[in-house]
């Protein structure tokens, strides 16, 4: 008997034909489904590492802060002394120590206790000594800003103080043009050495980076200073980029001019490129010269778009490609879209996938006519006409920071400076809110329109009385104080704004 | 001169002789020696035989012995019987010499100068095949015949020489050496004898000599079971020969070599004993495997014997054993002998599973097997013997592959048990070629490849009520201590090798898993391809590679999960295959069509009432299930045990079986896969008991033992998780293939291939779709491991791929040419293709697990006085060791003293108060802390680790939250350690010891404060105010501490607050609890101090609950399976199983093949238990033969008879 062998139908049964499409059929709907899924919604990016500020406060109920001072000249070295205010901006006393190292590394401790609502100086130089001296502020809570300040001898300058120490550091301006000092301080806060880069940038794209600025080495608590000047002669513009290798500083740089437009800048470095940056409420010198520096510190090109927004409303912007390692100067105050003695608002951002520039503002006034600007100080000496210089970095515009504190008058100036404000987004209520002790007082309530900005008038910041000053708004805002007429040298400052406590919409 | 010739006396011994018995006498009495007298040892028995004797040797002397005590004994009675005889012809009752044979016998022993003189035996039944014609050994004492079983005798082994072994039966030894060396060994009864006597024969100086001449008939009563051999006093039953025959060969080995040769030889026995019983365990040769080991027992109970035993061999000894070891076979004969029968013969004939060829041409015993396997002769003896495949064979007995005309046969792939077994030896080869850098060393720590503790750590781990995990927890521990333990303690303590049996060892049983499934569903062809598939799959070797045991463990047991639920199925099916069976209406008495193929009548019938036999029988099949149940809980408690996340596979499987069922047909019946596997997933939750209850306790953080959320930007897209690509392995764009390929039985099968095609294909799809959902995040913390997710669809795409090579072979033929045709063929080469990533990853030599892990770049982390912690942060998929939940994408962890150990693999669910850890390090991440290390400080964290990747050096494949670094890079108080890529070290310039003293206060209201944060800067640090110095030494980990103490506040860093207890000389100190968790004693005095954890005795308790009922539920399935064994019961393999669909059973058989392939054979359909062997045995046209096992007796006889 054969063995029997199925004969070929060439046709499965309807059933089982139809039971395999609609198996088949199956598998695919639930395939593309899953594909559907799996592009409709994007995989979650990674969240992007918050670029730090460089200089923010810890909110208030923090369990530690710190601040790291590094632009302190212990009085030698033909730069002004240097003194660390504290300024608390809760409703209690914070207490903490302020350590000073040296360049030799050697440091000294004291304990400070800072009242509520109030500012409390410490003068570095009395606690150690040095050449350069560089403090390092922990406190046992938020909510304290530190600012440091040089002068007011010859010249001062005011900058807030770090909150962080990073492994890089960008400055955009900077000049050792004859008659121009640049110093880098370094300072490594932390408890690890840092082995530290830097190279710079001068206009037209050329980039250098001396020998003696590879591989430098910063001690835990050692502030290390050099003179660029010294390796990167006679260049008006010099960006400057700091890079550790291992480890993390604290970059701040000090800029003295000599001859007929003097001044002192302190500049506290940008620790991170940011695609957005804000100029609030800000006005050229009638007489002098306005100019921003724009760095595009990353490997790819950048197209920087500067965006000026006048009081009329606003104006054409100015378009820039700016280079990798590049760096790019506008001089605002020859633009002829700006008119001259107007308030404005300039607003930076990028648009291309490098990761953002940094910007800084440079200001000469000669203080030969009058005019918003008019009295305009220098370094020699005090009186209205005399010529001034300064350069502040620009405010970073982080959408969701709506508290800035600005301390109460750390410099010499005849007058309050005049606060810039500016919406970063929808229309804003802001609030100024001096601090008396553990009340606040309301100098002024303001109405921001979206995306506009306001100028907050010597007169009406005089009801402050001097003291600390809190700029509380509604929305994400940007505030910066503008020159300070009357005071020796152009001194903008800009706000330090005071992160939100955590689990705050 | 006296002419007289020699006189030889006759020993028979003899004990109720069989029908047999009068041809003895009658040769005896034939022969033409004139001087032989005949000595007839009656040796105990029921029958007197004398009259039988004096019937044919009226002149014979009979004596009878009172009681038997083996042929060795009597023989050693004759000799004081005997005087004057200048030779003894020992003889069995079972042995006709020829008329010559005793004075060829006594030519050859003066002619050689031979003391021991065997003659050439040949069958009872038929002289012209050769039984042996002496016998070798080995140096282990193994005997091997010098021709092969069935050898035809046309001279080719007649040349008197030298053997090592004068075979038993009938063997002239001359009285002076007989005396000499004391007769035989008493203490062997039967199997052994010969080799005992023919060695201290040679020791003593004679010469072993066969004589081929002298021809015996030997008809091997014992050896072939005709004569049942008689227990030893006190023994309650009858050892088997193999038992006889392996210990007293030992007993042999052990007593007549000198001690120099016995150190040499005896590890070499061990070593062999011990790879014959692992080899028999894997060839379930119990039988084996017991006679090896009892041999070995049953030496060692006698060693005082044995030592005078050697003392007498020792007297004796003329020649040393290097002259004796001449005459001895070189190497090891059973080794050589059963990878002769690997290799040529197959792994069952080689296992006993199967006679050889030759075994079965002994008449009256069954043919079983399919008769194909060539045989390699080394003689052209057997080529002249009745062979139906004799056109086949060359002279060498070997497949030609031509048939008589020249033509060349065809040959199918695989077809042969052989080929497959030799495809199988290679993939084995291939993963062992592939894993031949992990074999030597231990396994880097990375991912969940830390070290193991000791066993008995271990194994205290398991029962102890306090585990080290965060800052200590006393949640109850996860049984894979236990498991663990039990093999490191069958390891004898080696817990490297433990380490490396249970990782790598997960590659091997999965595959093997996958085949068992697969017997169920297809034949044997498809069955390995399935198993190749699934070993070839990159799933598991991406598991191995990033350090995920989870996922091998998963792998290793989803084939059996799969195959629970498959008998499930068939469960539910039976009802409808017993009315298939009664719609069975035969057609002119030959076939029933289904569906374009046809069965026998008798074979479908059979089947369907096979399939369908417990259906009939309620009680049965609710034992069934409950069996399927428990079984399906213990393999399910062994996966959660590793990896929680099997359970959710496990429901995953069964919801997807469930679903492709009730798409097929509906029905309540369908849903019982999925109560199956809720009941066993209960099973398994019972099994676990005291670890869930733990689990179930951490609330909301429960969910979190499935596994934590890996960051959805660096899982896998939908195109890598349907690839299998978690990993290195799976990135090559071949891996595409094999999913591919998988999709042939839906293209192809017909019947319950497509039904069950169907079903796999939805486990594949649930599976897929959960993992790309769990991995996106959208099912919030719920997050189960990848690579236990995708273990189910990795087995059902290998599944799958079985049934398309079933499909291709049974189904293909019912369709016209066309593209069904084509798509085979593309399915064909893409599982080819498909393979090659796999296999070209083997050359790595470690399937791209990194050489180096944690344990390099991290060594400095030694131990230290105190104690201290590393907190681990990261991928929960680049840490090393268990940890928790901080967000998705970062885990934490911490290990005492340095690098983890398993101790912190498997982390309980809830994270205690370590959860102050992770807000501390938030604190950092907002900003809102620059004093991490003083937070950390009070739970001695002194290091903290962020891994960026898998391994040390590895690229950042799961890199850290960049802000993570930089907040801690920005803390004051941790100093950056260099290290390299992969990971970055901060130390803890304020860490506190794990046990510190301090002169100074306790520590203050702030530190005891029950708060959310972590514990307030400064109020515990090693710095200038904290003045904590190390205290109380002890191993890392541990639950007691000991030391002196110099008197002050002592600070234990560990949890829970209340459970630590100091003692110093004996007194107990007064404890406050600091910082919520932590233990304080203030004002402890100096002395001697013990700080130790004391924990409820319910945990132990509970433990050994779970133990034992892990261990009664394994012994309640091993004994309900041994007795479905004995009752002659087994599973129902393919093709039964395959017949069986819940959605309407059907008897669908497959075409008949073609002759030549082992799965076309016609033989018997299986039994499943309960079923009538009549019916079970009914052929079915074109299914391929069940491997029967072969009958105790047969076996034991073809052991007998080969000697081995």
């Amino acid at each position: 008997m054969s063995p029997h062998r199925p004969v070929p139908t060439g046709l499965a049964a309807p059933a089982a034909g139809m039971r395999r499409w609609a198996l088949l059929g199956m598998v695919v709907v639930v395939l593309a489904g899953l594909a559907v899924l799996d592009r409709g919604i994007a995989r979650t990016a990674p969240a992007p590492a918050a670029v730090p500020l460089a200089a923010e406060a810890a909110p208030a109920p923090s369990e530690s802060s710190s601040w790291y001072c590094a632009g302190g000249s212990g009085g030698g070295n033909g730069v002004p002394g240097a003194t660390v205010y504290l300024t608390n901006t809760t409703r209690t006393p914070v207490a903490g120590t302020v350590t000073v190292g040296n360049e030799s590394g050697t440091a000294a401790t004291s304990r400070v206790e800072v009242p509520p609502g109030g500012q409390v100086a410490v003068v570095p130089g009395q606690l150690a000594r040095g050449a350069w001296l560089a403090a390092r502020v922990d406190l046992d809570r938020g909510g304290v800003v530190a600012t440091q300040t040089m002068g007011p001898a010859s010249a001062w300058a005011v900058a807030p103080c770090a909150s962080t120490a990073s492994p890089t550091w960008y400055f955009a301006s900077g000049s050792t043009a004859p008659g121009s000092r640049l110093l880098l301080a370094l300072f490594n806060p932390t408890t690890t050495p840092a082995v530290v880069d830097t190279t710079f940038a001068t206009a037209g794209g050329k980039m250098s980076q001396p020998a003696p600025f590879e591989g430098v080495v910063v001690a835990p608590g050692q502030v290390v200073v050099a003179d660029v000047g010294t390796y990167v002669q006679d260049e008006p513009l010099v960006a400057t980029t700091v890079s550790a290798r291992s480890g993390a500083v604290v970059a701040d740089e000090v800029e003295a001019r000599q001859g007929v437009v003097a001044g002192l800048s302190l500049r506290l470095g940008v620790p991170a490129p940011r695609p957005s940056w804000s100029l609030p409420g800000i006005e050229d010198p009638a007489a002098g010269s306005s100019s921003l520096a724009v760095l595009n510190p990353t490997s790819r090109a950048e197209e920087v778009q500067v965006d000026v927004q006048l009081e009329t409303g606003p104006a054409a912007p100015f378009d820039q490609v700016v280079g990798p390692g590049d760096v790019w100067q506008l001089e605002t105050s020859s633009a002829r879209r700006i008119p001259a003695a107007q308030p404005f608002t300039v607003h930076v951002s990028t648009r291309g996938a490098g990761g953002g520039v940094v910007v800084d503002r440079v200001v000469s006034s000669t203080g030969s006519t009058g005019g918003a600007n008019a009295g305009a100080g220098s370094a020699a000496s005090a009186g209205a006409g005399a010529p001034g210089w300064g350069s502040v970095p620009a405010a970073a515009a982080v959408p969701g920071l709506l508290v800035w504190a600005l301390p109460g008058p750390v410099g010499p100036g005849s007058s309050p400076p005049r606060l810039g404000l500016s919406s970063l987004g929808g229309p804003v209520s802001v609030r100024l809110l001096a601090l008396a002790g553990r009340t606040r007082v309301t100098v002024a309530t303001l109405r921001l329109p979206a995306h506009g900005f306001t100028v907050v008038l010597p007169q009406v910041l005089g009801r402050a009385g001097g003291r600390p000053l809190l700029v509380v708004g509604s929305g994400p805002i940007a505030a910066m104080l503008d020159e300070v007429p009357g005071s020796p040298g152009v001194v903008p400052l800009v706000a330090v704004p005071l992160a939100p406590p955590a689990g705050s919409p | 001169m006296d002419a007289r010739a020699p006189a030889v006396v006759a020993v028979l011994v003899t004990r109720d002789p069989g029908p047999w018995f009068d041809e003895t006498l009658a040769a005896l009495a034939g022969q033409d020696y004139s001087e032989l007298s005949v000595l007839v040892l009656v040796s105990g028995g029921e029958e007197d035989p004398t009259e039988r004797v004096a019937r044919h040797l009226p002149h014979a002397f009979v004596r009878r012995l009172p009681e038997d005590r083996g042929f060795g004994a009597a023989v050693n009675e004759a000799m004081a019987m005997v005087e004057g005889a200048a030779f003894f012809l020992l003889c069995h009752d079972d042995c006709a010499p020829d008329p010559d044979a005793v004075h060829r016998l006594v030519e050859e022993s003066f002619r050689s100068n031979a003391g021991v003189v065997s003659p050439k035996m040949v069958r009872w039944d038929d002289p012209s095949v050769l039984l042996h014609v002496g016998l070798n050994a080995d140096k282990t004492g193994a005997v091997v015949g010098r021709v092969r079983p069935g050898e035809v005798d046309h001279g080719q082994h007649d040349a008197a020489r030298d053997v090592f072994v004068a075979p038993g039966g009938c063997t002239l030894v001359r009285a002076d050496l007989l005396q000499a060396i004391g007769g035989y060994d008493a203490g062997i009864r039967a199997m052994g004898e010969d080799l005992d006597l023919s060695w201290r024969a040679q020791l003593a100086g004679a010469r072993v000599v066969v004589a081929p001449e002298a021809r015996a008939r030997h008809l091997q009563a014992v050896a072939g079971g005709l004569r049942p051999v008689a227990p030893s006093a006190g023994d309650p039953a009858p050892p088997t020969l193999q038992q006889l025959q392996r210990r007293n060969e030992l007993r042999t080995v052990l007593k007549c070599y000198s001690g120099l040769h016995l150190v040499r030889v005896l590890p070499q026995l061990a070593v062999l004993a011990a790879a014959e019983v692992l080899a028999a365990l894997v060839a379930r040769d119990r039988a084996r495997a017991n006679a090896v080991l009892g041999a070995w027992r049953w030496n060692l109970r006698r060693t005082r014997e044995l030592r005078s035993l050697r003392a007498a061999v020792r007297r004796q000894r003329v020649l040393p054993d290097s002259v004796v070891r001449r005459q001895q076979l070189r190497g090891s004969a059973r080794l050589a002998t059963y990878a002769s029968r690997l290799l040529y013969q197959g792994f069952d004939v080689a296992h006993g599973l199967v006679p050889a060829r030759q075994e079965r041409a002994v008449p009256g015993e069954p043919v079983v097997g399919d008769g194909t396997e060539p045989v390699l002769t080394g003689s052209v003896g057997l080529a002249f013997s009745e062979d139906a495949d004799f056109d086949d064979l060359d002279d060498l007995g070997r497949r030609s592959g031509r048939d008589r005309f020249g033509r060349r046969l065809p040959r199918r792939i695989l077809a042969s048990r052989r080929s497959r077994l030799l495809a199988a030896t290679v993939a084995g080869l291939v993963v062992l070629f592939g894993s031949r850098g992990l074999l030597g060393g231990p396994l880097p720590v990375i991912g969940q490849f830390a070290p193991l503790q000791g066993w008995a750590s271990t194994w205290h781990q398991l029962f102890a009520g306090w585990q080290p995990a965060g800052l200590g927890t006393t949640a109850p521990a996860t049984p894979a201590y236990g498991i663990v333990g039990l093999v490191g303690t069958l390891a004898l303590g080696g817990m490297g090798l433990a380490h490396k049996v249970l990782v790598l060892g997960c590659i091997p049983v999965g595959a093997w898993g996958m085949s068992r499934l697969m017997r169920r569903l297809a034949p044997p062809r498809a069955r390995l391809a399935a198993a190749l598939a699934y070993l070839l799959l990159p799933l598991a070797y991406d598991a191995l590679a990033t350090g995920r045991w989870d996922g091998l463990v998963a792998y290793a047991v989803m084939p059996f999960v799969l195959g629970s639920l498959v008998d499930a199925v068939r469960a539910g099916g039976r009802a409808s295959a017993s009315a298939a069976a009664d719609r069975a209406v035969p057609v002119e008495g030959m076939a029933v069509p289904v569906e374009g193929v046809a069965v026998p009548v008798e074979g479908a019938a059979a089947a369907a009432a096979e399939v369908a036999g417990p259906a009939a029988d309620g009680t049965g099949q609710r034992r069934a299930t409950l069996r399927r149940v428990a079984l399906l809980g213990l393999v399910e408690a062994v996966g959660v045990a590793f990896a929680p996340g099997v359970a959710v596979a496990v429901l995953l499987c069964g919801l997807g079986i469930t679903a492709g069922s009730f798409a097929r047909a509906g029905g309540r019946r369908c849903l019982r896969p999925l109560a199956e596997a809720v009941a066993g997933t209960v099973v398994a939750a019972v099994l676990c008991g005291p670890w869930v209850v733990g689990t179930a306790l951490a609330g909301s953080q429960a969910v979190g033992v499935f596994g934590l959320p890996a960051a959805a930007s660096t899982t896998p897209a939908l195109g890598g998780l349907l690839r299998f690509a978690v990993g290195p392995i799976g990135d090559s764009p071949l891996s595409w293939l094999l999913p591919a390929a998988a999709l042939l039985p839906l293209l192809v099968a017909r019947e319950a291939r497509l039904a069950w095609a169907g079903r796999f294909t939805a486990v594949a799809m649930m599976a897929w779709a959960l993992a790309l959902v769990t991995s996106r995040g959208w099912a919030g913390s719920f997050a189960p491991s990848l690579d236990v997710l995708l273990a189910p669809a990795a087995a059902s795409l290998a599944a799958c791929v079985g049934l398309g090579v079933a499909a291709f072979e049974l189904d293909l033929a019912g369709f016209r040419f066309g593209w069904r045709q084509g798509a085979s063929l593309l399915a064909a080469g893409s599982l080819g293709l498909g393979m090659l990533p796999v296999l070209a990853w083997s050359f790595d030599g470690r399937w791209g697990l990194s050489s180096t892990g944690y344990e390099g770049p991290l060594a400095f982390m030694g131990p230290s006085p105190g104690g201290y912690r590393v907190l681990w942060l990261g991928d929960p998929r680049t840490l090393p060791l268990g940890g928790w939940a901080d967000g998705r994408g970062v885990a934490y962890g911490t290990s005492e003293g340095g690098l983890p150990t398993a101790a912190e693999v498997w982390a309980p669910a809830g994270s205690g108060p370590a959860s102050r850890l992770a807000d501390a390090v938030a604190l950092a991440l907002r900003g809102e802390t620059a004093h991490l290390g003083r937070l950390l400080a009070p739970a001695a964290v002194r290091y903290i680790v962020v891994t960026s990747g898998i391994a040390p050096g590895s690229t950042s494949s799961e890199p850290a939250p960049p802000a993570l670094l930089a907040a801690l890079t920005g803390q004051g108080d941790l100093r950056a350690v260099p290290g390299v890529q992969g990971f970055s070290v901060f130390e803890n310039t304020e860490a506190l010891p794990e046990r510190a003293v301090r002169r100074g206060p306790p520590l203050g209201a702030e530190a005891t404060a029950r708060s959310r944060q972590p514990a307030p800067a400064g109020a515990a640090s090693s710095g200038s105010g904290g003045g904590w110095r190390p205290v109380l030494a002890g191993p890392p980990g541990g639950s007691v501490y000991a030391g002196p103490l110099p008197g002050g506040t002592v600070f234990a860093s560990f949890a829970p607050a209340g459970r630590w207890h100091l003692t110093v000389d004996g007194r107990t100190q007064h404890e406050a609890p600091a910082f919520g968790w932590a233990a304080q004693f203030p004002r402890a005095a100096r002395g001697a101090g013990r700080l130790s954890v004391s924990t409820s005795a319910l945990v132990p308790l509970a433990a050994s609950a779970e133990v034992a009922a892990w261990l009664g539920l394994a012994g309640w399935l091993l004994a309900g399976r041994r007795r479905r064994r004995d009752r002659g019961g087994g599973r129902a393999d393919w093709p039964s199983a395959a017949l069986v669909d819940a959605g309407g059973a059907q008897a669908s058989a497959p075409a008949a093949g073609e002759r030549g392939g082992a799965d076309t054979t016609p033989a018997a359909a299986p039994a499943d238990a309960g079923t009538a062997p009549a019916a079970a045995s009914a052929p079915v046209a074109g299914m391929p033969a069940r491997r029967e096992r072969v009958p105790q007796a047969a076996r034991s006889r073809g052991a007998a008879q080969d000697r081995q």
